[in-house]
């Protein structure tokens, strides 16, 4: 993933985490610091899934605790 | 002409139930084309068994099927070629108006959240549950889907089930209560506190402030509104409570010749009684807040749950319902 899909990603989450993308804060915890439930965590990866037309396998879904993980998982699917 | 789609995968007695209402509702629609979505060898057997055929049927063919216990959303992701995700792409390609199903409830609102996706203003689709009250029948929302609510989630479901009340009973200006801990206003969690308030800003619903669980079969308020946890509690107990109470009185009526012939004397009086509680008549629940019309009956659905389902779907197409949503959000 280059750059600007990394930046891309950045502001899907920050979308959900109701946050600026310069204020993301990549250690933070999707449940315990963003107060997303698991139906957001859900919309998120569908989302990113549509716009970089990747598919995530279920069993990497259950990994995805905050912010890293989630750009980690997605950038490399 | 309709196009409505039924599962006939999802119910818990076998196809001939469903079958047997499509049979009966085509017969009575002339304007009505039934899409079936299930296996489509033993659907045409089934069809060919009560020598029925129509080009007002089609069938489309799926060989996986959710079950109660799979995960919802990886179920969704992984099956597709289950009845409900392959009914959930023509719904939204608009190659069907509707869709009935008596599958996993979870999966239901999974393609509704992330397939159908909520209308604008909406952020979870919602299942309300009709129950029969002493007086007209009641919308209990949330009966159990969100467990984990927000505030502005349920004055969404009172919006939702406002106009889902007014045009399934025809009813203008549904009254609606809060569900808490006492009547007064100070009353409740933080949750319902903060509910009051916006409810109670809205002037075009018919708040009557919050009600009491203990008041809810009188037919105090048309609709209730409540996060899933406290909405499927309440349910669970009425139901539980309703079917312990019957099952005394059958007891009491066998334990003696005497109490027997009075059983007897009271049956009639008593099946009138039962049938004005039988929440089948009013068909499914539909999912509220989401971009087309799925509704939801129970898995051990029969012929006539299913002819009452087909029925309130055409009557809540002719309504336009999701326009309705769609244009007071």
């Amino acid at each position: 993933m280059d750059a600007n899909n990394v930046n891309k990603l950045k502001e899907i989450i920050a979308k959900f985490a109701k946050t600026d993308v310069d204020k993301l804060d990549l250690n933070a915890d999707f449940k315990n610091d963003l107060h997303l439930d698991s139906i957001d965590l859900f919309q998120l990866i569908i989302e990113a899934e549509e716009t970089f037309k990747i598919k995530i396998e279920n069993s990497q879904l259950l990994k995805i605790k905050t912010v890293n993980d989630a750009l980690n998982i997605i950038q490399n699917a | 002409m309709y196009n409505i789609g039924i599962d006939a995968m999802g119910g818990d007695n076998g196809l001939e139930f469903c079958i047997d209402a499509i049979i009966s509702s085509l017969k009575k629609h002339d304007d009505l084309k039934i899409t079936i979505f299930g296996n489509a060898i033993e659907i045409k057997e089934c069809f060919k068994s009560k020598n029925f055929e129509s080009n007002k049927v089609e069938l489309i063919d799926c060989n996986q099927k959710i079950e109660m216990n799979d995960h919802p959303v990886f179920a969704i992701r992984e099956k597709t070629n289950s009845s409900i995700v392959k009914a959930s792409n023509m719904l939204k390609e608009n190659s069907i108006d509707a869709f009935i199903s008596a599958g996993s409830t979870g999966a239901l609102i999974a393609i509704a959240q992330f397939v159908l996706k909520p209308i604008a203003g909406v952020d979870r689709p919602v299942l309300g549950a009709i129950i029969p009250t002493n007086n007209m029948p009641m919308i209990l929302i949330d009966s159990g889907c969100n467990v984990d609510s927000k505030a502005t989630w349920l004055y969404q479901y009172a919006k939702l089930s406002n106009i889902y009340y007014k045009l399934m009973f025809d009813k203008e200006n549904p009254t609606i209560g809060l569900l808490s801990v006492g009547t007064e206003e100070n009353k409740g969690n933080n949750l319902t506190k903060e509910t009051y308030k916006l409810i109670k800003e809205d002037s075009s619903l018919n708040f009557i402030g919050n009600v009491e669980a203990r008041d809810l079969m009188y037919g105090i308020c048309d609709i209730v509104v409540t996060d899933g946890f406290a909405g499927n509690v309440f349910l669970k107990t009425y139901e539980g409570t309703a079917t312990l109470i019957l099952r005394l009185i059958k007891d009491e009526i066998k334990s003696s010749f005497l109490s027997m012939l009075g059983g007897l004397l009271i049956k009639p009086k008593l099946k009138k009684l039962l049938s004005k509680y039988d929440a089948t008549i009013y068909g499914g629940a539909p999912i509220l807040g989401t971009n087309a019309l799925i509704i939801k009956i129970h898995g051990n659905s029969k012929t006539g749950e299913y002819i009452s389902s087909i029925e309130q779907t055409i009557s809540l197409l002719n309504k336009n319902l999701i326009n309705n949503f769609k244009y007071s959000f």
